[in-house]
């Protein structure tokens, strides 16, 4: 405001000094060239100081710009997200294989003298690891050896290096993602104590030799590229410092204008003025473009060396920092994926650079230039990449956190992915899908589907895969995906019934059925079509008979298993017709595994969970997310449930499981003419839910059976089945499946469920029950008593 | 509370004599840092040797059939020193490590729960102990701790008398 008035006051003298001028050149041409010089400069001087003033505000306003954005995105760091770490111990279920697969996927290398962190060796059926060190949850681990043994599918030993005992010991988790911002930008900000002395030396050797010495621009350089520029008629030479580089990289924006050089010159002068060199060339390494993974840009040279080394910086060979350094003059151009001659050929310009510039010895150079370039796709080949399982951390996370918070603060997130479940999931899923394709002559791609896997007794996800390319078409069925649930609502209604006095065996009427709902008759039909008379609850639940869970459901009321379902969902459901029954009620494969879950733990809700915890950088927890869980329905019954679930596998439309006689439950779900096929079940530890459908709902001629179940078995398969648990109990006893009549197994397709002491049971005549049994419910009754 | 401590370190002690190798060692957490020896007394055999070699040709000490029980223990005892140090949520999350590998032990359950109880969340330790106690068919002394820490959870939500009621009941509990 002070420099206006002047200005202006200037300004008006120019307008009446415009006149007196044009009077005096009346009088004299002498006088009048004097005085147009006069003009000339009077007109121009403002125009200067304008200019002058504009220049200035410009440059403050860049100064401020170029500063917050150095001083910001100096310390920015997106939040890693890690996955669980395996866990090893004398007895757990871990093979050679599976640990050595492990080892690669965290990026170990093979290495005989073991000296470095993050090397392990193989002898006989033992592998020596050395850790690396690692900031966990509860405290910081420092690098060590150990070494496993093995003794078929476990580990028979874990030991230090001094030979002592170690009872438990972890692998480094696996880096699963990070919330990098929404222009898609991922990065890892490093110390300058973390980077390489080589890395340093070699960039300045080559993108910017007079980088210790200039003033954020090289005149010299710029004239040398324009000449080359010239000549050639196209850019080829860009000619900047690697402080324009910075300022480059920071406003992404490749337009080569004049303005634009300017501007970024200005800024990079400025970057010089108020920074230190030292600082400039360690946000270069952390901002630098250099490579691209599908949506998400990878920047800076520590994310830069896990994306194509799967490896920590600090553990790059010679060889591999030169790679780094030849990729980042074009990383598209120089994709080492794409064109790996082009890459080599300027690798080793790099080295030979290096030795002129003795960054490195000449036989360091021979060997480095000996070796191939070696590039792992890391986030790829390990499948380190889950953007799926992602999205539910940043739904968990986001109702704590701001979004600036997980894409600045480094945070440090925990979660409950574990890798080898994942990667089995995803296999099972794809695999099935395709064979199916291939069965039934569908067209290729025509079906879709999620998968999602809980360890049910403490609620937390293991594994989800929202599609079968998973991240590749942003819809995330497991978490978005609505869907008619079928008969997966049935267990809800059979839980009502036991709740409310019935048993496993107790008779229920699978006849004709009509309901009148408003104006319209709801007439559903069984399956196959058929009546079955009177049949014990469990064939009924097990055999999935639509007419009988209808009367039953009738019985009980609709409101009441409709408040039920509530209860254990914590959401009201959307159906409040008697068709809620049969299970015309949408959800999500991530709800159903929450009510399944309650189901599988004995009757305890504990929500699917993929946060453990977050911690700062500097290992401080942020927040805490431990174990919650409420009981949702009385032990004993969920027992019972559980019992009647396993019948399911065992007799009813689970039976053609590979694992159906191997103690798993679970239960089918089949939507109106076939359109969703649904299917959730569990054994001692994984829950799995499956869906496969057509994404447009168009029917897939898949039961729950024939489509969901497949999936799940390859699941189980690659798994491997724990088989349920069930505690010693007084009151479980054999019935025929089929008639709910007391039996044993010699002569009838028996189920054991637990049946109340006082419950009047019959025995199938010819196939009674044993002595035993007798003796046994008597004791139960007795003691009942 | 003492008794229970006291029950543990038996365990402890019993584990570790099982073992061969005086007191369990701690998970990785607690190991030494390179370059610094170990501080227990009594290494176990090969130990000094195999130190500089590293993890060379000597055979590992064998695991035994009781072993899996060993990283529970280890994680109890790790969870019991943060617990002492009035590191609760750390004492928790080892409990949670813990259960992470044995889900079906009741016992581990209890522990979660009575450390939720010293961080004000009474009703998480009562849901805790409620799947402690469906954990514990034929387990007396866990299913009368299960109940001991309900009636604990009781005394915090000023319900003195059912706390009384269920102490005198399950107090002297032997199954």
């Amino acid at each position: 405001m002070a420099e206006a008035r002047p200005r202006g006051r200037r300004r008006s003298t120019g307008k009446r000094s415009t006149g007196s001028a044009g009077r005096a050149a009346r009088r004299s041409s002498g006088k009048q060239q004097r005085s147009l010089l006069r003009r000339l400069v009077l007109a121009l001087l403002p125009i200067v100081l304008v200019a002058a003033v504009l220049a200035t505000g410009y440059l403050v306003y860049l100064d401020r710009t170029i500063t917050h954005t150095f001083e910001g995105r100096r310390w920015s760091v997106p939040a890693v997200v890690y996955a669980q770490p395996l866990e090893l111990f004398p007895g757990a279920a871990v093979t050679l294989a599976d640990l050595e697969r492990e080892l690669r996927r965290l990026g170990y290398r093979v290495s005989t003298d073991l000296r470095e962190p993050g090397t392990y060796r193989r002898a006989g059926m033992r592998l020596d690891v050395h850790l690396r060190a690692f900031q966990f949850m509860e405290r910081q681990r420092s690098s060590q050896q150990i070494s496993i043994e093995f003794d078929g599918p476990r580990i028979s030993a874990v030991g230090a290096a001094s030979g002592r005992p170690v009872p438990l010991i972890r692998l480094d988790p696996a880096g699963i993602g990070s919330f990098f911002p929404s222009h898609g930008e991922d990065r890892q900000v490093l110390t300058p104590e973390q980077v390489p002395e080589l890395l340093r030396e070699g960039l300045k050797s080559v993108e910017d030799r007079k980088f210790d010495h200039h003033m954020g621009f090289d005149p010299e350089g710029i004239l040398r590229a324009l000449l080359v520029n010239v000549r050639a008629g196209e850019i080829q030479q860009g000619g900047s410092t690697l402080t324009q580089q910075l300022v480059k990289s920071y406003y992404l924006d490749n337009r080569q204008t004049l303005t634009r050089k300017l501007r970024e010159l200005a800024m990079a002068v400025i970057l010089e003025l108020r920074f230190e060199k030292a600082d400039i060339l360690n946000a270069y390494i952390n901002e630098a473009y250099i490579g691209q993974d599908g949506a998400r840009a990878v920047h800076g040279f520590g994310l830069g060396a896990q994306f194509y080394f799967n490896r920590p910086l600090g553990e790059l060979r010679t060889d591999q920092i030169a790679t780094l350094i030849a990729i980042i003059r074009g990383p598209s151009y120089y994709n080492p994926f794409r064109h790996p001659q082009r890459v080599l050929a300027r690798r080793d310009r790099v080295l030979d650079r290096m030795l002129e510039d003795q960054l490195i010895d000449a036989s360091e150079h021979e060997r480095s230039r000996a070796r191939p370039l070696e590039v792992v796709r890391g986030a790829r080949a390990g499948g380190a990449y889950y953007p799926d399982f992602m999205d539910l951390v940043r739904a968990q996370l986001q109702s704590r956190y701001q979004e600036d918070d997980l894409t600045s603060r480094g945070l440090r997130v925990f979660t409950t992915l574990q890798p080898r479940v994942q990667d089995a999931a995803e296999q099972a899923l794809t695999g099935t899908l395709e064979r199916l394709e291939n069965d039934r002559r569908l067209t290729e791609g025509s079906l879709q589907g999620a998968i999602v896997v809980t360890a049910h007794q403490t609620g937390e996800v293991a594994a989800l895969a929202g599609g079968r390319t998973t991240g590749f078409d942003g819809l995330n069925r497991v978490l978005n995906a609505r869907r008619p649930v079928g008969s997966l609502i049935k267990p809800v209604i059979y839980l009502t019934a036991l709740e409310r006095g019935y048993h496993m065996a107790s008779p229920l009427e699978d006849s004709p059925v009509s309901v009148r709902v408003g104006e319209r008759e709801w007439t559903p039909r069984n399956f196959d079509g058929e009546l079955h008379g009177t049949v014990p609850l469990v064939r009924a639940l097990g055999d999935s008979l639509n007419l009988a869970t209808v009367h039953l459901g009738m019985t009980l009321g609709v409101d009441t298993v409709a408040a039920r379902l509530s209860a254990l969902t914590g959401r009201a459901p959307d159906n409040r017709y008697p068709s809620l029954l049969l299970g015309a009620e949408n959800m999500t494969p991530l709800e159903v595994a929450g009510l399944y879950g309650i189901f599988a733990s004995g009757g305890f809700q504990m929500p699917p969970k993929a946060v453990i915890a977050v911690l700062d950088e500097q290992g401080a927890p942020v927040s805490q997310h431990p174990f919650a869980l409420e009981q949702r329905i009385e032990a004993h019954v969920a027992e019972t449930l559980g019992r009647g679930l396993e019948a399911v596998m065992q007799r009813g439309t689970g039976r053609s499981s590979r694992f159906a006689q191997a103690g798993t439950a679970g239960k089918t779900g089949t939507s109106d003419d076939y359109r969703d096929s649904w299917f959730a079940g569990y054994d001692d530890s994984h829950l799995g839910v499956v869906w496969v459908g057509a994404d447009d709902n168009s029917p897939v001629g898949l039961t729950g059976a024939t489509g969901a179940l497949k999936v799940w078995d390859e699941l189980m398969m690659r798994l491997g089945v724990q088989p349920l648990h069930h505690a010693p109990a007084d009151d479980v006893v054999s019935i025929e499946y089929a008639t709910g009549l007391l039996a044993n197994a010699d002569c009838a397709e028996v189920v054991q469920v637990p049946i109340p002491a006082d419950a009047a049971l019959q025995s199938k005549p010819g196939c009674g029950i044993t002595l035993r049994s007798i003796t046994e419910r008597l004791r139960a009754w007795l003691k009942k008593d | 509370m003492a008794q229970k401590g006291l029950t543990l370190i038996a365990l402890l002690v019993l584990v570790g004599g099982c073992a061969g190798a005086a007191p369990t060692p701690g998970v990785e957490d607690r190991t030494t840092t390179p370059g610094m020896p170990p501080t227990e007394s009594g290494a176990p055999a090969g130990g000094a040797a195999a130190d500089t070699q590293g993890p060379g040709t000597a055979p590992l000490p064998r695991a035994t059939q009781a072993e899996p029980a060993v990283p529970t223990l280890a994680l109890l005892q790790q969870s019991e020193r943060a617990a002492a140090d009035g590191n609760v949520a750390e004492a928790i999350a080892y409990v949670e490590r813990a259960i992470r590998l044995n889900p079906r032990d009741g016992n581990l359950w209890l522990r979660l729960g009575r450390l939720h109880l010293r961080t004000g969340e009474p009703l998480q330790a009562e849901q805790m102990a409620q799947r402690a106690l469906g954990m514990a068919s034929g387990q007396p002394a866990l299913q009368r701790d299960a109940w001991l820490l309900i009636a604990d959870v009781r005394d915090t939500q000023g319900r003195a008398d059912e706390a009384a009621e269920i102490r005198s009941r399950w107090r002297t509990y032997r199954g």
